[in-house]
């Protein structure tokens, strides 16, 4: 989607950043010292949700950049960390939970990358392993034409003994990293969905192969790969199909520089049920076999779900038996049943997944 | 403000189908619904004289819609009426429409929301309108006043079944998504059957999700088995007929689920449990965690259930139900 108009809070005006995404966007300026005018003005939209992507908002991030994973109760989070360089996306899928996460959603970018820089140092030098992404409240990718955040911070990851960067992603946006010394630092990850998922309800994403085609560039460039499959939608016949995204992926990716891949299936706040039928009227993904889970958010009726993961996680198996494939959002129970162990029983999942950016990224294990 | 003059005048100068004060409900010519009023007229005449606005080429009613239809009902020819001052405005009018109304009894849903939706149109400002409305004897909330608004657009055929009570203001706000033949559909489906609003609510959006899942029109799923045989079975009282049409459209939503616990259930009945005992399953099978209920009335029966329960314990059925063996097959 097309930026078609540039809000600029006054305070940051002058900042270097500022100044070089204005010469990058060709849309009108409207300079604010009340960025929540623009919020009011968004939410006053008929449509806030479009509204918010065709408008940029370059402000300052008044709060922490680096954040842990909000997670919900009842189910095991990953303990990875955000940082938040910027808000909502220009791409459009129909489930993304940013659409109600955000009050109204609003692209907007942090120009004070300097502070973000500054914040990250001490991370840098704790003994704690960290995995940090900036996957979670926007895509990783999709800014590189307005500023190439992701760019700096591949360099400045590279080479940290005890840090590892995320940068996840439905885009192939990946030229402007390709020439840089990541030293193994930064894993490169995609969203993978079937062909049908993504031809029905990511608009404006890249197709499946042109995904795994980039990714296997960035493999062909010394990039640690993961890989997500969520949201998982089930359908008649979804089994198959996400066999055949398996079956693609490793016909182009060798599974040994696959650091992890995520499973997680179609989940959402009821208040997002109404957005998608609002935006979305055509489609059908808010009339799966739901129920209220633990946390209060919708999920798939669990033996559904443990079968949907039995399907895939056999698939992936079968190819690849030692890459790493674990739950976004599950509980024990679904782990047990689906992959014969808990997290607890190996450390926790922060602990494997650290193990994991160890030996991907050649941390430094401590 | 100045007030009304009195005048006399025929019934023929009112234009009775400017709604643009109307309040209360619609009527029909023939005056069904305001047959007491018509006999009191007849006894001892108008006691309180309707108001009208001047227009071109006539009169429109601000208060007394009933009052005057009743008058031509009884063929009266000359009607003493109040003329609202030219200086009044559209807003003057309104509000002793509202207050008139309000005042004299008890709005329904429909004459509340035709109430909110005129004063809010005139008023301009939804700020200001709940303390506008207040002293004319209706309550309103910036919330309300939105969904009165829907109300007030849907086919007049819903409003009028939420003005009788036959479906909430909820569930009719949800037909608005539906295209008009399926509302009116599921609207007829409420009317015959008068379930509850709970399962109004839950037949809607069971109705909703098949009718989008399968691609067809609510129509079309209520005029196809197995839907319309339990609509149309004979002999089968409306109650019997809400359940079955329950059980059916959770089937048709929830194939899998449903299927899942009619396996549950049958492999239940295998564990052959001891009377008294009975086991339930996890909320939604969401948690893992199975409850076991035991009846017992003194030491005695606890302690031989307790031995009952041992060896229930080491039963394959039982460990095969709690494994849920029943998800793969």
């Amino acid at each position: 989607m097309k930026i078609r108009k540039l809000y600029i809070d006054r305070e940051v005006a002058d900042f270097p950043e500022t100044i070089d995404i204005c010469e990058r966007i060709n849309a009108p300026v409207e300079y604010t010292d009340e960025p929540n005018r623009i919020y009011r003005f968004i939410s006053s939209q008929d449509d806030p949700e479009s509204a918010g992507k065709r408008a940029l908002l370059l402000t300052r991030n008044k709060g922490n950049f680096l954040k842990t994973c909000p997670g919900t109760t009842h189910y095991t989070c990953c303990g990875y960390h955000i940082l938040h360089v910027g808000s909502y996306c220009t791409m459009d899928c129909s489930y993304c939970i940013l659409q109600v996460y955000f009050h109204p959603p609003l692209l907007t970018f942090f120009v004070n990358v300097r502070d973000m820089k500054k914040e990250l140092l001490p991370y840098f030098s704790s003994g704690n392993i960290y995995r940090i992404g900036t996957g979670e409240f926007t895509d990783s990718l999709m800014w590189e034409t307005i500023y190439p955040v992701a760019s700096a911070l591949v360099g400045m990851f590279a080479g940290r003994e005890r840090a590892v960067l995320e940068l996840k992603t439905k885009t192939t946006s990946v030229s402007s990293l390709l020439g840089l010394n990541h030293q193994g630092n930064t894993i490169m990850a995609w969203s993978l969905n079937t062909t049908r998922v993504i031809r029905e309800q990511e608009r404006g994403t890249a197709t499946l192969d042109e995904r795994i085609h980039a990714a296997s560039i960035c493999q062909s460039h010394g990039y640690p790969l993961a890989f997500h499959f969520d949201p998982m939608i089930w359908y008649p016949g979804c089994e198959a199909d996400y066999g055949d995204v398996v079956e693609t992926l490793f016909s182009k990716i060798d599974p040994a520089g696959i650091a992890w891949i995520s499973l997680g299936s179609f989940r959402f706040m009821p208040q997002l049920g109404e957005v998608i039928e609002r935006r979305f009227p055509r489609s059908r993904i808010i009339h799966g076999e739901f129920i209220k889970g633990m946390d209060g958010k919708m999920r798939y009726f669990k033996p559904l779900r443990i079968g949907l993961y039995k399907a895939i996680v056999s698939r992936i198996k079968g190819i690849a038996p030692d890459v790493t494939v674990y739950f976004c959002m599950e509980d024990d129970d679904t782990w047990d049943r689906v992959l014969g162990y808990t997290p607890s029983e190996y450390g926790g999942l922060p602990a494997i997944l650290d193990r994991c950016a160890i030996r991907h990224c050649g941390l430094n294990a401590g | 403000m100045t007030d009304t003059s009195e005048i006399s005048l025929s019934p023929d100068v009112i234009d009775m189908d400017d709604d643009r004060y109307r309040i209360s409900g619609a009527f029909g010519s023939s005056g069904a619904g305001i047959g007491a009023l018509v006999e009191s007229i007849r006894a001892i005449g108008v006691i309180n004289f309707p108001i009208l606005e001047k227009k071109p080429g006539g009169y429109r009613i601000v208060c007394g819609f009933k009052r005057i239809q009743a008058c031509r009902i009884l063929g009266i020819k000359v009607l003493r009426c109040r003329i609202a001052d030219p200086s009044w405005r559209e807003m003057d009018c309104l509000k002793r429409a509202v207050s008139d109304n309000a005042m004299a009894r008890h709005l329904s849903t429909l004459e509340q929301a035709r109430a909110a939706v005129k004063l809010r149109l005139a008023c301009g400002s939804d700020a200001d309108l709940p303390e506008l409305a207040k002293p004319l004897g209706v309550e309103i909330s910036a919330d309300l006043v939105e969904k009165y608004e829907r109300l007030c657009r849907l086919p007049e055929d819903i409003q009028q079944l939420v003005d009788d009570g036959g479906i909430s203001m909820k569930v009719a706000l949800e037909m608005e998504k539906l295209d008009g033949s399926s509302a009116a559909a599921a609207a007829m489906l409420f009317k015959r059957l008068r379930p509850t609003v709970n399962h109004q609510q839950e037949l809607l959006s069971g109705l909703k999700a098949i009718a989008a899942v399968s691609d067809i029109s609510i129509v079309q799923l209520l005029s196809s088995p197995p839907l319309t045989d339990i609509i149309e079975k004979n002999g089968v009282d409306r109650k019997t007929k809400i359940r079955m049409l329950r059980d059916d459209i959770r089937r048709l939503r929830y194939p899998y689920m449903t299927r899942f616990y009619d396996r549950f259930y049958d492999h239940l009945r295998s564990v052959d449990l001891p009377g008294g005992v009975s086991i339930a399953a996890p909320k939604d099978f969401e948690s893992p965690v199975f409850t076991l209920t035991v009846d017992f009335s003194n030491t005695e029966e606890l302690r031989r259930k307790a031995d009952q329960l041992k060896q229930l314990g080491g039963r394959s059925e039982l460990e095969s139900l709690l494994k849920r063996d029943i998800e793969d097959t």
